[in-house]
C-alpha cells in the first residue's frame, strides 16, 4: 500500500503550509501593534503546531486506532499497527487546545483591562503611557 | 506509600477548594491559616519523598494509573529533583507567612492563595514529572498561575501590562516546547523521560535489546530543533537573556511575597528543566550519548548567554529609580550565573550551579519580602523615598543585610559558599573568563543593593500606621528561619546532599535503569500473573 505522487505532493504541501502559517502567525506577533491582532497571531501559531502535531501522527490510507476485536492474533495486530492512526499526538493535541483555551481567556481578559485602563489597545501608545 | 504522586494532586485539591470554601466562609484569617498549614502538608510530603529517594539510593519511579513508563505518564524523582522540589516547599511556608502580614483583611486572599497552591504544584510537578509532555502541562500550569498573580493588583496600569507582557510571550514560549515535545515523540516514539535518555545512549540498547523498538534513525537534527526550542522556553522561564525581557516589568509589579516567588524560586524551574534536558535526556554533555559531539556548540552559547546576562543585569542594576526594579534585574544575574556553571559540563559545575541555585533563592525570598516590608511602609518604590524601616525593627533591617550580603557573596553566608564554588569550578575548567566574569558583576552588584540598603536602614524612620505593623510576629516567624537558612547553606551541612542532587544529572544510569526497571516489572508481573 504505497503511497502514489499525488498524495506525497498532497502531504508535502501540507507541511509546508503549516510551516508558513506558522511563520505568518510570529510576523503578526512580533510587527502588529494592536493588542488583539497579537492574540489573533498567537492562536494561529497554536492551531498550526496542534494540526502539525496532528500530521505527526497521521498516514494516508489509514483506519481509526480501534481495536475491533480482542483477540491475540499477531497477523492481525501487525496489520493493525501498520494502517492504524497513531492516536498519542491527537491526545497531546486535547491537551494543548484545553490549555491554550484557558490561556487565551486570560490574554483576552488582560487586553479588555487595558483597553479600560489605558484607553487603547496599540501596543506603541501603552509604551508611551506608562512612561 | 507514595508521597510522590500525592504533593502535586494535594496541592491543586486545596487550591481549588479555598475559592470553593470562601463561598461559606467570610473570614480572611482563616484563610490565611488553611493557606499556612497546605504549605506545611505539602513540605512534610516533599520532605518525605527526599528523604525515600536518598535512602533509596536511587531514583523512585510512580506509575499515574499503574501504566508502565513508556505507555503511561511516569514521576521519576531522583536526589536533585527532590532536593529542589523540597526546598521549593521550605521556602513557600515562610513566604505563605509573609502573605498574612502583607494582604492583612485583603478579601482577594483566597483568591490569591489558590492561584499561590495552584503555583506550588506547578512547580513540584515540573520537578517531580518524568514525562516530557507532563512537563509541558506543568509549565502552563505554573505560568497560567503566575500571570495572575501578577495581575492580582487587576486596576493598576502597571500590574495588567507587565502581566500582559508575560502572559503573552509565555504563552508563545509554551508552544515552542509544545512542538518540542511533538518532535521528541515523532524522533523518539515516546515522551518518557528515562526512554528517551536511553535511546540516546547506545550502550544501553546493547545491554536492554527491547529499546531498539524506539529509534527512528539518526535524529541528531531532531535533537539539535529540540534542544533549541525547549531552551528557548526554559530560558525564558529562568529569566535569562536573550529572555529576560519580561522579567524586570512582571516581577516588581506583583505582589511582594509573588515576587519573592517569582525571583526566588520560578526561575529555578528554568535552570532545572535546562539541566534536565542537557544532561539527563539527551546526555548532551555525557560521553555515552550519540548526541556528545554537540556539547561544544552548548557550552559555548549558554556559557556566553549566561555571562552577559550576568554582567547586563549587574550594570541595569545601578541605574535603577525602582526598588523591587533592581532586586529583579539581580535575578537575571545570578540565573546567568547559575548557566554558566552548569554550561560546564564538569561535576564541580553542576554542584556549584546547585548550590547557587538554594543559595540565591533564600536570598532573594528574603531580600525582596524585606525590602516589601519598607515599600509597604514607606508608601513608594522609589529608592530615594524609601524609609528606614531599619531603625525602628532590627529583625526586618538586619535580614536585609544578610539577604543582600548573601547575594553579594560574604563569608559565612550560603551565598559566599556557592559563589566560592562556582569560582573552583571555572578555575578547574580553565575558564579563566568566566572567573572574571563572576568577580566583576558581584561587585558591580554590590554597588546595587548599597543603593537600596542605605535608605532602607540607615536614612531617615518611618511615622504613623506603617511603622506599628514592624512589630507583628509574621514578620519575625518569615525572616528569622530564612536568615538561619542562609548560615545553615554551609558546606559542612549541604555537601552530602549536593554531592548526591550532582552525581544524579551527571550519571543519568541511575535515571534510566529505574525508568526501565519499572517498565520491566510491569511486564514481568503481567506475564507472570498471567
Amino acid at each position: 500500500m504505497g503511497t502514489s505522487l499525488l498524495e506525497t505532493f498532497l502531504l508535502v504541501l501540507t507541511l509546508y503550509s503549516l510551516l508558513a502559517t506558522a511563520g505568518v502567525s510570529i510576523y503578526g506577533i512580533v510587527a502588529r501593534p494592536s493588542i488583539t491582532k497579537k492574540i489573533i497571531s498567537l492562536t494561529i501559531l497554536g492551531d498550526s503546531l496542534n494540526v502539525l502535531a496532528i500530521f505527526v501522527g497521521f498516514r494516508v490510507f489509514s483506519v481509526p486506532p480501534v481495536l475491533l476485536e480482542h483477540d491475540t492474533n499477531s497477523a492481525g495486530l501487525i496489520e493493525f499497527s501498520r494502517t492504524a492512526v497513531d492516536p498519542l499526538p491527537q491526545a497531546l493535541v486535547l491537551t494543548a487546545i484545553v490549555i491554550g483555551l484557558a490561556v487565551n481567556f486570560f490574554l483576552i481578559f488582560l487586553a479588555l483591562q487595558i483597553y479600560r485602563l489605558y484607553g487603547t489597545l496599540d501596543s506603541r501608545k501603552i509604551r508611551e503611557l506608562r512612561g | 506509600m507514595h508521597s510522590v504522586a500525592v504533593v502535586p494532586a494535594f496541592l491543586v485539591a486545596t487550591a481549588f477548594a479555598l475559592p470553593l470554601l470562601y463561598l461559606r466562609v467570610r473570614a480572611i484569617k482563616v484563610f490565611h491559616g488553611v493557606a499556612l498549614a497546605a504549605t506545611v502538608v505539602a513540605l512534610a510530603l516533599s520532605s518525605h519523598t527526599y528523604a525515600h529517594v536518598l535512602s533509596r539510593g536511587a531514583p523512585v519511579v510512580y506509575r499515574m494509573g499503574g501504566w508502565p513508563p513508556p505507555l503511561g505518564i511516569v514521576y521519576e524523582v531522583d536526589a536533585f529533583s527532590a532536593l529542589l522540589a523540597a526546598y521549593t516547599a521550605l521556602i513557600l511556608v515562610f513566604v505563605a507567612v509573609y502573605s498574612s502580614w502583607y494582604l492583612r483583611e485583603d478579601p482577594g486572599a483566597p483568591y490569591y492563595y489558590s492561584l499561590l497552591l495552584g503555583l506550588e504544584a506547578g512547580l513540584i510537578g515540573i520537578y517531580y514529572t518524568g514525562d516530557a509532555f507532563n512537563l509541558f502541562v506543568m509549565i502552563e500550569v505554573l505560568g497560567i498561575t503566575c500571570y495572575g498573580l501578577v495581575a492580582y493588583y487587576r486596576n493598576s496600569r502597571e500590574a495588567v501590562e507587565a502581566a500582559f507582557k508575560y502572559a503573552f510571550f509565555g504563552a508563545m514560549a509554551g508552544l515552542l516546547y509544545f512542538l518540542a515535545a511533538v518532535l521528541t515523540y515523532s524522533s523518539f516514539g515516546n515522551l518518557t523521560m528515562g526512554f528517551v535518555a536511553t535511546t540516546s545512549r547506545p550502550i544501553f540498547r546493547y545491554l536492554y535489546p527491547f529499546t531498539d523498538l524506539f529509534v527512528w534513525g539518526n535524529v541528531t537534527g531532531a535533537v539539535v530543533l529540540i534542544l533549541a526550542l525547549s531552551l528557548w522556553t526554559f530560558t525564558f522561564k529562568a529569566g535569562v537573556f536573550p529572555n529576560h525581557f519580561w522579567l524586570p516589568d512582571a516581577h516588581p509589579a506583583a505582589p511582594t511575597p509573588i515576587s519573592a516567588v517569582l525571583s526566588g524560586l520560578v526561575v529555578n524551574a528554568g535552570a532545572y528543566t535546562s539541566m534536565r534536558f542537557l544532561y539527563t535526556i539527551f546526555g548532551v554533555y555525557d560521553p555515552l550519548s550519540t548526541f556528545y559531539e554537540l556539547s561544544p556548540y552548548f557550552k559555548a552559547v549558554l556559557s556566553a548567554v549566561g555571562a552577559f546576562s550576568a554582567i547586563f543585569a549587574s550594570t541595569m542594576m545601578l541605574i535603577q529609580k525602582d526598588a523591587k526594579r533592581l532586586i529583579a534585574y539581580s535575578t537575571i544575574m545570578h540565573l546567568g550565573l547559575v548557566f554558566t556553571g552548569f554550561s560546564l559540563g564538569t561535576e564541580l559545575g553542576i554542584r556549584a550551579a546547585t548550590y547557587h541555585i538554594l543559595a540565591h533563592s533564600a536570598g532573594k525570598a528574603l531580600l525582596f519580602m524585606s525590602v516589601g516590608v519598607a515599600i509597604e511602609v514607606s508608601g513608594t518604590r522609589r529608592i530615594s523615598e524609601l524609609n528606614a524601616v531599619g531603625r525602628l525593627s532590627p529583625v526586618v533591617g538586619a535580614s536585609m543585610v544578610v539577604a543582600a550580603l548573601s547575594l553579594v557573596g560574604l563569608p559565612p553566608l550560603g551565598g559566599f559558599f556557592s559563589k566560592f564554588s562556582l569560582y573552583q569550578a571555572f578555575i578547574e575548567a580553565g575558564r579563566f573568563e568566566l572567573v572574571a566574569v563572576l568577580l566583576v558583576s558581584s561587585g558591580i552588584a554590590l554597588l546595587g543593593y548599597l543603593k537600596v540598603i542605605q535608605p532602607a536602614v540607615f536614612g531617615i524612620p518611618p511615622s504613623g500606621e506603617g511603622a506599628r505593623r514592624l512589630g507583628e510576629w509574621s514578620l519575625r516567624a518569615s525572616f528569622l528561619p530564612l536568615v538561619a537558612l542562609l548560615i545553615a547553606l554551609n558546606p559542612l551541612l549541604v555537601s552530602w546532599l549536593l554531592d548526591r542532587a550532582s552525581e544524579a544529572v551527571v550519571y543519568a544510569d541511575g535515571y534510566i535503569s529505574e525508568a526501565l526497571r519499572s517498565f520491566v516489572e510491569y511486564f514481568g508481573g503481567v506475564s507472570a500473573g498471567g
